[in-house]
């Protein structure tokens, strides 16, 4: 299934909110959750996060990996955390009012 | 911030030297998968080409992503996108230029002869007419005569001295008055060399530069009252003071050596400063001028012409001039009255302001040449316009194929700019370069006819409004033709020339009667027509071209099979959208036959008759309409079935 467009970054806020991740991982993340239901070219990630970072949502550090190599590690802003919010609540509302329409039953709704 | 467990800081790459982060950042991404895949059991080569292809396009990313790093990406990449399209557009333009050299050769000298002339004649227009005196307050300086009314020819008189001196004690209107006289011949000046050089001087009396009122770039002027001071002093022009004294800071108090006497210098006057001829290069009192070659003291000597500056009274320079003439003229009376014998006829004066003086003579016909030489810029334009429309209907084939292929309106409209651009850049230059020759020529042949001639220069001002007279008519030129096709439907305008193209029929334009073209056409027609009439070439050609027009405005796509005297034509099936065609053709105008069926076109019945009615506009159009059109089928303004038809 495609992405929807606008989606990619607050999935990747939603992968940051437990502590820094680097970009692979994030990509393993959001692979592993939606468990290969969402189908991410994995190098549009980068440009995503890079704008995040841009806009102040992420802070980014370079270090060590697990498997001794050098990356890149990107976490939550205070103001990253307020967009994650914001972001999942509207996606909510968006969700349930389409999930609504979709289930009714008649167009006449609580009428008929 | 704090790392996850088991991670540890390092350094940067962009800082340790490793290149751009970006693409270590993607490497290790890369790295990473291709070590989970081999620990799965996937071979090292199959493990990296599936990560690869997992990750996309990695070169591109780097680039997408070293954007985003930089900031304002979607601007910069806005504006890089604009840039390139810019590029392609002055690319495909000269390309265009490539495939019709001789098209575009003719269009640019068209363009460039119309510039030329215009600027030529206007830099002619703006140093004479334009171009501020160096006169201060130049409305309140005059040309002054003493008149005689009853006289038989016309009244107008010179000066002599002694008059000059009874005016100037006995107005209060004159706030300075000076005579001169440039016809007692120059100045004998030796060289250094020694060679004798006559050098055209001026010989004033105390107040000409006061009534002049232009300050000395060094120095001083000649002062007011000759009496009171040495006569023997002299003012520089400029051009005289670089020419013999190299320029020299400390020219003044220097002597000048001339023929008939040492002069001390007490002056140079700056650039522009020329009066009263345009080669006046000395000027010193008349003082010098001995009795015995011309007895100025003499009230009967009346040789001297005079200059004025009328003491400003109020605001508007015109009524001080007014009421200094009523005041003068009783001063006139009153001298007339007083010398009988000498001054008996001339009761009044005569006032003139100086720029009217100068230049009052030619302002009129160079205004007409003006006005003659933009009217020839105009047929430029059209010429240009019509060239352009001939090559138009081979190219929207062209245009309808990059409408179909995405271009937007926006970018259509800019190509046709870009190409006028072009045109109006080159035909600007080659004018430019036409007029710093022609202004030369024009004013070794005409300069003498011309006052002022030594203030015309191609300066930067008229060069600019050279080039922007020709961008603007290029755009104009270019753009013109084709404001018919920018303003339609390019998904109409695609279709049609889809189906023109299968009907291999490519014949005609789109050249619509929308307004835009036809205010066009009819706005040329009359251009050309007043052109025409008024420089030379005949009428006749010019209403051809009205008529090859109408031929282009042919307005339905079909193809008649025959002809009857009743006005009907037989109608080939092949003819795309009939019902459209009639769409904009007002219920009046259609025949009785049509209108009795009491149905729209909509309504047609569904085997439609061979027979059927024509538009009146096909039979009756005019002559060499009706011919071209007859003859073959024409691709007009069909409307192509979309849903806005019916």
């Amino acid at each position: 299934m495609e992405l929807l467009q606008g989606t990619l970054d607050v999935m990747i806020l939603k992968a940051l909110e437990w502590g820094p991740l680097h970009g692979y991982a994030v990509s393993r993340w959001i692979k592993s959750t939606t468990r290969d239901v969402l189908t991410v070219e994995e190098g549009a990630l980068y440009p995503a996060l890079h704008r995040l970072r841009r806009k102040g949502l992420v802070e980014s550090e370079w270090g060590v990996s697990e498997n001794n190599r050098r990356a890149k590690f990107y976490a939550l802003t205070p103001k990253g955390r307020e967009a994650l919010t914001q972001e999942a609540d509207s996606w909510d509302a968006y969700a349930r009012a389409v999930d609504r329409v979709l289930k009714a039953e008649s167009p006449g709704g609580a009428n008929g | 911030m704090r790392l996850p467990d088991g991670f540890r800081r390092t350094t940067p790459p962009e800082l340790s030297g490793g290149g751009s982060g970006v693409e270590e950042e993607i490497r290790f991404h890369i790295e990473s998968r291709v070590d989970e895949l081999v620990a799965s059991g996937v071979p090292e080569a199959e493990a990296r080409r599936r990560a690869e292809r997992e990750f996309g396009d990695r070169a591109h990313m780097v680039r997408r992503t070293e954007r985003e790093s930089r900031g304002g990406g979607e601007t910069t990449m806005r504006v890089m996108r604009w840039m390139g399209e810019a590029g392609r557009d002055v690319r495909l333009a000269m390309r265009q230029v490539r495939r019709n050299p001789g098209l575009w050769a003719a269009a640019v000298v068209t363009l460039a002869l119309g510039v030329g002339g215009t600027t030529s004649v206007y830099s002619v227009v703006q140093g004479v007419l334009l171009r501020a005196l160096p006169y201060p307050d130049e409305e309140r300086v005059v040309r002054i005569w003493p008149a005689a009314p009853d006289d038989v020819d016309g009244g107008r008189q010179s000066w002599s001295v002694p008059d000059l001196d009874d005016w100037r004690e006995r107005s209060e209107s004159l706030a300075a008055i000076g005579g001169y006289t440039a016809s007692l011949g120059g100045m004998v000046v030796p060289t250094e060399a020694g060679v004798p050089e006559e050098v055209r001087a001026a010989y004033v009396t105390g107040g000409f530069f006061d009534a002049l009122g232009t300050a000395p770039l060094l120095g001083g002027t000649l002062p007011s009252e000759a009496e009171e001071s040495d006569p023997r002093v002299v003012v520089l022009s400029r051009g005289f003071w670089e020419r013999r004294f190299g320029g020299d800071p400390d020219v003044v108090g220097r002597v000048l050596d001339a023929q008939h006497g040492a002069y001390r210098i007490v002056g140079v006057m700056p650039d522009g400063f020329a009066f009263p001829d345009p080669d006046t290069e000395l000027w010193t009192f008349l003082a010098n001028v001995e009795q015995e070659s011309v007895p100025w003291l003499l009230r009967q000597v009346r040789v001297f012409d005079a200059v004025a500056r009328i003491a400003p009274r109020t605001d508007a320079a015109e009524d001080d001039l007014a009421t200094a003439e009523q005041e003068l003229a009783e001063v006139a009376r009153g001298i007339a009255a007083d010398l009988p014998e000498t001054n008996a006829g001339i009761t009044s004066v005569e006032l003139m302001p100086i720029r009217t003086a100068l230049v009052g003579d030619v302002r009129t016909p160079l205004l007409i040449v003006l006005a003659a030489v933009a009217l020839t810029l105009l047929i430029a334009c059209a010429n240009v316009a019509n060239l352009l429309l001939a090559r138009g209907a081979g190219r929207q084939r062209e245009f309808a194929v990059r409408a179909s292929l995405g271009a937007g309106r926006g970018r259509l409209v800019r190509q046709v700019l870009t190409e006028g651009l072009l045109l109006g850049v080159l035909g600007g230059v080659a004018g430019m370069l036409l007029a710093t020759v022609a202004v030369p020529a024009l004013l070794s042949r005409a300069g003498a006819l011309i006052p002022r001639s030594q203030a015309v220069t191609v300066d930067a001002g008229v060069l600019l409004v050279a080039l922007a007279v020709s961008v603007g008519t290029g755009c104009w030129s270019g753009f013109c033709p084709r404001c018919g096709w920018a303003g339609d439907r390019l998904g109409r305008l695609a279709v049609a020339a889809a189906t023109a193209s299968r009907r291999g029929d490519c014949s005609t334009g789109w050249c619509s009667r929308r307004w835009g073209w036809r205010s066009c056409s009819s706005w040329r027609a009359g251009c050309s027509c007043g052109a025409s009439s008024s420089c030379g070439p005949s009428i006749r050609a010019s209403s051809r071209r009205v008529c090859s027009w109408r031929t282009w405005s042919c307005p339905v796509t079909r193809t008649p099979k025959t002809t009857s005297a009743s006005g009907t034509v037989s109608w080939s099936d092949s003819r795309p959208f009939p019902a459209c065609s009639e769409r904009r053709r007002p219920r009046s105008s259609r025949p009785a036959a049509w209108a009795s069926s009491g149905r729209g076109a909509s309504g047609a019945s569904p085997n439609r008759s061979p027979a059927r009615p024509v538009r009146p506009r096909l039979s009756t159009s005019t002559g060499t309409s009706s011919r071209s059109c007859g003859s073959r089928s024409c691709v007009g303004r069909c409307r192509v079935p979309i849903p806005s038809c019916h």
